[in-house]
């Protein structure tokens, strides 16, 4: 059965307190997992932390912090990419600077949790956390990000964009998030755009060559689990000349909302006139750079 | 479950559920004067500690994972000379926060300046949103922080 994350759904007994393990090191947190499969990963404990009328934390039965894994909390750098350890906080990746960190990801990161919560909450945790499309998803998602999840005696990689699909790639008992990996590739333009209601995240990405478009990458983040992300149209605006046409950039914003209106029928008329006003923008903004 | 850990540099323990908020053990088990707690969800940033050299919420952190730990609040900067540095540096702003979130901003002053007496702008001011304020203006705090850290780079000779 998959591990079901969902970040505020704690399985907790307001009588027994929680049982808490505490590895030290990867191959430690692995065979605590396989001997415990119903077991929940605490990363930062902020999505899975709830509160009970008791005033206590409510912290599911069975949790395996990561907090003791000094190699989960590595983020390194190779030319192609950048990996961000599950125990790396969100103040820690913020840290590296805006000259490493895709500038998409960096303008997401002070959005992600409130300034007090920035120190202990994990980027991988925003990233499991089910059941809403977190913060960080959409602009991870537009960089081709993907993650490593391990058990005992394997590994495999998927796209965080599968992850969160729900397309049987959920982890299953005994598996955990260790590295998530952003690829640096060159884009031109990046934008991230929070509404300030937080209802829907804008991460767009292009990039120019020979006063064309060469690729462009359009991801909306709402309160679903999954993101808006019509990939035909980020093809066929690939290879397109600039300046768009402005009749060519109200098409695109129009497919945009038809999309946006299709994944979620209860979007207000606010909101997909939020998704076809950012549409636009972006697609103008390519013009005018 | 008995909890060891240090605070404001002295070894203390207690006996806590391991899910009970650190700021409500501080506040009525240990009797810290400074604690408060507000919205109790990590958003107000009324109840600050250090926590392990980082600052931090402490209604999001379980007893559990305080265990052999370091924590200190304002009372542990009390007679020292960084709160001196911290004072000089509002008074010299005219800054005067109110009862209420005097300790939460002391100490996250403290804790931006500690860790770097020149503090990147773009950082600073996401962290100094930390503790929420609708009474005096952000900007002025801001500028606050600034003049304790010129305190501190003066008395540390770091010009
Ligand atoms: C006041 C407040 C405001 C918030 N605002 C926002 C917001 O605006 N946007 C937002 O996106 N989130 C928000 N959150 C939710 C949460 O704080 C963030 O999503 C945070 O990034 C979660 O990280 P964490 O390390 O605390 O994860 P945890 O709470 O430890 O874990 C989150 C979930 O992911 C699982 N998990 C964690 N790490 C791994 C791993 N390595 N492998 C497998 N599973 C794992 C856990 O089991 C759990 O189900 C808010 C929370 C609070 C308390
Ligand atoms: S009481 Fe802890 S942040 Fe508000
Ligand atoms: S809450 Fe104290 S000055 Fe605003």
């Amino acid at each position: 059965m998959p591990q079901n994350n969902a970040g505020h759904a704690p399985e907790t007994s307001k009588r027994t307190s929680p049982r808490v393990y505490t590895p030290r090191s990867q191959s430690e947190l692995l065979q605590l997992l396989r001997r415990h499969p119903g077991s929940r990963i605490y990363a930062g404990g902020t999505a899975l932390s709830g509160l009970e009328d008791t005033g206590r934390l409510a912290i599911p039965a069975t949790v395996v912090a990561l907090y003791g894994v000094d190699d989960l909390r590595r983020i390194a750098r190779t030319d192609r990419y950048l990996e961000i350890g599950a125990n790396a906080t969100i103040r820690a990746v913020s840290r590296v600077g805006s000259n490493v960190i895709p500038k998409t990801l960096y303008d997401c990161l002070p959005h992600i949790v409130p300034p007090g919560l920035r120190t202990i909450a994990t980027l991988v945790g925003n990233v499991c956390v089910q059941g809403t499309t977190t913060t960080s998803v959409a602009p991870l998602i537009a960089l081709g990000s993907s993650i490593e999840i391990r058990r005992v005696g394997g590994s495999r990689w998927i796209t965080v964009q599968r992850f969160r699909s729900g397309e049987g790639a959920y982890l299953q008992p005994g598996e955990v998030v260790t590295r998530l990996r952003i690829p640096l590739s060159p884009w031109d333009a990046q934008v991230y755009r929070p509404s300030e209601d937080g209802r829907i995240s804008f991460a767009a990405l292009a990039r120019r060559s020979k006063g064309g478009v060469d690729a462009v990458r359009i991801v909306i983040g709402t309160r679903l689990p999954e993101v808006i992300h019509n990939r035909e149209l980020d093809a066929e605006l690939t290879g397109r000349k600039l300046p768009l046409p402005d009749r060519d950039i109200r098409a695109a914003a129009e497919r945009m909302r038809n999309t946006a209106q299709a994944h979620d029928p209860g979007f207000s008329s606010f909101d997909l006139y939020r998704i076809e006003r950012l549409v636009s923008w972006f697609l103008r903004s390519l013009t005018r750079r | 479950m008995r909890v060891r850990f240090t605070l404001n540099g002295k070894a203390v323990q207690v006996d806590a559920e391991p899910e009970a908020r650190l700021s409500d053990v501080l506040m009525h088990h240990l009797e810290i004067a400074s604690m408060r707690q507000d919205c109790s969800e990590g958003r107000c940033g009324s109840c600050l500690v250090i926590f392990e050299g980082i600052i931090v919420s402490s209604c999001m952190i379980p007893m559990f994972r305080v265990l052999g730990t370091e924590v200190v609040t304002i009372e542990g900067l009390f007679g020292s000379r960084d709160l001196r540095d911290i004072e000089r540096g509002f008074q010299s702003t005219g800054f005067e926060p109110c009862r209420y979130c005097a300790a939460p901003k002391t100490l996250l002053t403290h804790a931006i300046i500690s860790e770097n007496t020149r503090p990147r702008e773009e950082e600073l001011e996401v962290q100094a949103q930390a503790v929420r304020c609708r009474c005096t203006s952000y900007q002025h705090f801001l500028e606050a922080i600034r003049n304790a850290a010129k305190q501190r780079r003066s008395r540390t000779r770091d010009i």
